[in-house]
Order: C-alpha cells, then structure tokens, then sequence
C-alpha cells in the first residue's frame, strides 16, 4: 500500500505533528501510515483523508 | 483530563511500589534468591511504567492524545505474545526442575521462585513486546 499524504501535507504545509493533531492521534502513527507500514482503521482513513481534503480512494493507493 | 489523570495515578502507584520496596529492603536481614526476585520484580515493574509514563506525558505536553488506536491495538498485541510466553516460561521452569535439578545436580526452584521467576520473565516480555512492536508498523 502507497499514500499520498507527504504529498498532501505539503501541499497544505502541515506537519506530521499538525496532521496527527487535527485527527487525534500520535505523530508516529501518521508517520506509519505515511510510510505504508500501518492499515489505519476505516475511522481513522476517513479522518485523515478529511483532514487532507480529499478521499480515501485518491489518499490509499492499493499495488494490485 | 483522562489522559493527565491516568498519569498521575500511574505515577502514584510506582512511588508506592518503591516506598514498599523500601520498606522491604530496611525490614530484611539476609537476602536469599526468593528475596533478590522481590526487589527485582517491582523495580522492574516501575522503571517499565515509568517509560511508559514519560512517553504518555512527552505526548500531552504536545497536545497529542497519549494513546491511539494504533497504540492501543499493539499495547493489546504485545500482551498476548508475553501471555504466550509466560505459558512456555512455565513450562521451562517445570522442565528446569526435571532436567537440571532432578537429573543433574542443580538447585531445584521451590513454589516461591517459580511463582517469581514467571512474574518477573512475564513482566520482561511483556515490556519487550511493547517496545518492540512500538516500532513496527503493523500491516496485515
């Protein structure tokens, strides 16, 4: 799994830290996700998919 | 609020342990291994929760939450894997007293030791899990 959150982040010049703290969770776990190393809940994908204005479909990006 | 409150009375019970710890120590003549084993498990047991503690708090200070789901989901995680654990460190010890104590000639743990030796192997996995698992991403 791929994800298009550094790209985003940057677009909105947020930080790992600001992105962490508008979806309430710890920055590591957006560094996880960011990495592709962490399959958030469905929850918390839809939080941070909101929080970077966009959808969960065009954020995840699945190699099938 | 709840995460502030949860620090605090973590905080609370590790000072107690150690002022019991204390206590202990100054009350006791001779230390046998039963006696090393009593100190050790709870001086473990604190340092264990005070990591914890300083991790919880390094995140409220920056108006994080203290725990995730992430964190929370391998927390859980790391408490099956030493629970499996502990069951094998039983059986070890069982085969310990067997093997070694009965066939070959070395001391033989009685009930105390044992009940010891697995609190204190448990507590040490469980906090190697943890801090293990913290730092892998945990895909499926």
């Amino acid at each position: 799994m791929r994800t298009r959150i550094k790209e985003l982040r940057a677009r909105y010049d947020l930080t790992q830290e600001d992105l962490a703290k508008q979806v309430g969770v710890r920055r590591e776990t957006i560094l996880f996700i960011e990495k592709g190393k962490y399959n958030p809940s469905l929850k918390l994908a839809h939080e941070v998919a909101k929080a970077l204005r966009t959808t969960i479909d065009d954020l995840f990006l699945f190699d099938d | 609020m709840k995460d502030k409150l949860s620090v605090i009375v973590g905080a609370g019970i590790a000072a107690l342990i150690i002022i019991l710890v204390a206590l202990y120590l100054f009350g006791s003549g001779n230390f046998d291994l039963s006696d090393i084993l009593m100190i050790i498990i709870p001086i473990m047991l604190v340092v264990g929760a005070i990591t914890l503690l300083w991790d919880r708090m390094k995140n409220i200070r920056a108006g994080l939450p203290s725990a995730d789901e992430r964190a929370k989901k391998l927390h859980w995680k790391a408490g099956a894997y030493a629970y499996y654990a502990t069951i094998w460190i039983a059986i070890g010890t069982l085969w310990y007293n067997i093997i070694f104590a009965d066939n070959l000639g070395f001391p033989a743990l009685d009930a105390g030791q044992v009940v010891a030796t697995i609190v204190l192997l448990s507590a040490i996995c469980w906090f190697a899990f943890q801090f293990y698992f913290i730092r892998q991403g945990d895909t499926e």
